[in-house]
């Protein structure tokens, strides 16, 4: 084993040493240059403001974002993308704790201490905390990513098209079971993605489908326009439809109070930290499971191991840094399954997924084990994001109280004006325009019925990838080819088992809930 | 699980408890209203059938059709499943939405008209007077009346973005 360890890297046994360290300071260099930086600080100037804004989802704002992106290099454009899904889980938290309301679906968990906490006049420490925990979480995960993406995506370049497919039905079940128990419905809008996808030339044979005649159809439905129509229009769309003429806004707390914990309280910050990583990073790793997740799993893990339950709901600082630490962490293990195994680890990644295709970067198996490089790379922007948006989160929070008073209304023009001009800018087309209008009506309909758009699009992204690998798999080995593989079988059962256990443990509990009523009822009865 | 929040009617939803186990509401006018997602399902399902027709095959087996038709037919199927859970069951209160209003259904409507002229005018006259104009017209009919917030928003947004995608991106605009 010594001689070993000598000549290669453990998280690079592929590679001679010196190979593997060129890797490494090649990967960290391409970040520490002034353009690189400059583009960190602007992905977080931004970032910061749509986690600060409720209703601006990180998904929104990178989805915008890549509009104007795909002109740049590709390390430069991850860093602007990555670097506003970093400080958007920053920025989030102030919203959730100072009204209540997620600045996005990641601090959902956030709200459960958080208001609480600024209603007793410890906004100023709840922030402090959040901000703490979340930068842990994410230096965690970038742990995870540095550890775990080469391995990962050396285990995966052994797949072949009916664990390739496999893998695909995994992610979108994922996703789908996790869609907020609408599982008909997931599958559903799934299933559209998936049809969307097949739009253009059969990848196969070439063959057009579904082009009606449309000459820019020819190439497929361009995937960023749909991605901003369905995040970005349909979301602005449905505030407008819902918005009250005479309603006034939500007023945020303004007495923050102390903002640093005394030495008892550290120790406890500590502890529910360790929990919300934990929790975080294992939890990042499934593909599709997403910060949301992850705040709710880490907060009720951290109400079970605390000394101090009741507090739990009421205004816990420990539920509260468990569960920032927890949402942050799972971006390592998102970024990790993304780009080793080409499965979006959650919606922000499905649309950097659309973008890094447009680079003419494919993530996948292939990906890591040709560029070791890249991981250190993205390992760097997401730990200086992180202590950056750090920096700021601890020194600005007081002037983005401010913010949280701005009118909605502002926000719908600016969105609106950059969701035009950013789609016209992909590709300079107006057809790409309109393709973003309809998705934008086709995703309020979506948004108003129940439908969860991630499903969409990780349908449309993934969708050639599914097709592909199925057809290859039934025409060259058939249906059996699927029973040979126990990769394959073991992706299928975690599918399945994603699917149907929520919808029965749910019956189970519903039936339980029916019998102890009739149960109370015949006490009643009879004394 | 003490916490409660707010769901989206108005509802307490507990944190980490599958939405599916929370009561259903039975009430005939929500029961219906999920038709048409259902309607939405099959029409699609059936339009793609259709639509596979025109597809060329190329002998028999695993064509360029397969794997379309494999999906209208899931999301047929999906529909009619979609009746029973949602149609005759009930329907689960985070599904319901918030309430629309006239006044922004008009709102919305006006948006539309004012995006699809900007649209139109791409190319035709300068990209900083549409803006202007633009994103002016959109502050009114959002009920905006402060003149400040007139003349200045307007202003800065046009100049971020002729600098972004003109100057910067070299966007032909």
């Amino acid at each position: 084993m010594i001689p070993d360890l000598l000549t290669t890297l453990p998280l690079m046994p592929h590679l001679p040493l010196p190979v593997a360290a060129n890797a490494v300071t090649e990967g960290i260099g391409a970040v520490l240059q002034w353009d690189t930086l400059l583009y960190i600080g602007l992905g977080m100037l931004v970032g910061m403001l749509v986690g600060a804004f409720p209703g601006v989802t990180a998904t929104m704002a990178v989805a915008l974002a890549s509009g104007f992106t795909l002109t740049m290099e590709p390390i430069q454009g991850l860093a602007v993308l990555l670097t506003i899904y970093v400080a958007a889980q920053f920025g989030d938290r102030v919203p959730s704790i100072l009204i209540n309301t997620p600045g996005t679906p990641a601090s959902i968990a956030t709200t459960f201490d958080g208001y609480p906490l600024a209603k007793q006049g410890k906004a100023g420490l709840a922030m402090t905390a959040s901000a703490l925990g979340s930068a842990f979480g994410m230096v965690f995960g970038i742990i995870v990513l540095a550890l775990f993406g080469i391995p990962l995506a050396g285990f995966a370049r052994q797949f072949g098209p009916p664990e390739m497919f496999a893998l695909v039905v995994f992610g979108l079940t994922m996703m789908i079971g996790v869609s907020s128990g609408r599982i008909f419905k997931g599958l559903i809008a799934g299933a559209f993605g998936l049809l969307l996808a097949t739009v253009g030339r059969d990848p196969i044979t070439g063959d057009q489908r579904f082009t009606l005649g449309i000459l820019e159809l020819n190439g497929g439905v361009p995937f960023i326009p749909v991605i901003i129509g369905l995040f970005g229009l349909a979301e602005v769309l449905n505030q407008m439809v819902t918005h009250q003429r005479h309603k006034s806004q939500d007023k945020p707390i303004n007495q923050l109070g102390a903002w640093w914990p005394g030495r008892e309280l550290s120790g406890r910050l500590f502890k529910s930290m360790g929990i919300g990583a934990g929790t975080g990073s294992v939890v990042g790793l499934v593909p599709a499971v997403g910060g949301d997740i992850a705040g709710i799993i880490s907060w009720d893990n951290a109400k079970r191991l605390s000394k101090h339950k009741e507090e739990f709901g009421k205004g816990s600082i420990e539920g509260l840094t468990a569960a920032d630490t927890s949402s942050t962490a799972t971006l390592g293990g998102s970024v990790t399954t993304t780009m080793a195994l080409g499965v979006p680890g959650d919606s922000v990644m499905a649309v950097l997924i659309g973008s890094m295709m447009i680079w003419g970067i494919q993530p996948g198996p292939a990906l890591f084990t040709n560029q070791p490089s890249l991981v250190y790379t993205l390992a760097m922007i997401l730990l200086v994001a992180t202590v950056l948006s750090l920096a700021l989160s601890l020194v600005r929070m007081k002037s983005m109280v401010k913010l949280l008073e701005l009118k909605n209304q502002y926000l719908w023009v600016i969105i609106l004006v950059f969701c035009m001009v950013g789609t016209y800018s992909i590709s300079n087309s107006v057809f790409d325009v309109f393709v973003m209008l309809i998705m934008g009506v086709i995703g309020l309909f979506m948004l108003r019925f129940g439908f969860p758009a991630g499903p969409a699009v990780l349908g449309l992204i993934l969708g050639p990838l599914a097709e592909s690998n199925l057809r290859r798999t039934l025409i060259g080995g058939g249906p059996e080819s699927f029973l040979a593989s126990p990769i394959a079988l073991v992706l299928f059962a975690i599918s399945a088992a994603a699917l149907l256990l929520p919808p029965l443990r749910a019956m189970r509990l519903r039936r339980k809930r029916e019998l102890a009523g009739k149960d109370e009822g015949l006490s009643v009865l009879i004394p | 699980m003490a916490a409660e929040t707010p769901g989206p009617t108005g509802t307490a939803e507990r944190p980490g408890d599958h939405p599916e186990e929370l009561v259903l509401l039975k009430n005939l006018p929500y029961r219906l209203r999920e038709l048409i997602p259902v309607a939405a399902a099959i029409g699609l399902g059936l339009t793609v059938l259709v639509l596979v027709g025109d597809i060329t095959e190329r002998g028999t087996g695993i064509g360029p059709r397969f794997w379309p038709s494999m999906l209208a037919w899931g999301l047929i199927a999906l529909g009619v499943l979609l009746v029973f859970t949602n149609v005759l069951r009930g329907v689960r209160p985070s599904d319901i939405p918030d309430d629309m209003t006239w006044w922004g259904i008009g709102q919305m409507v006006l948006t539309g008209l004012v995006l699809v002229g900007y649209l139109l005018l791409f190319n035709v006259l300068q990209f900083w007077l549409i803006t202007l104009v633009a994103t002016f017209v959109l502050l009114v009919v959002y009920g905006i009346r402060s003149w400040k917030v007139l003349v200045f928003l307007p202003v800065i947004i046009g100049v971020i973005l002729h600098v972004l995608f003109i100057v910067l991106l070299k966007v032909p605009l």
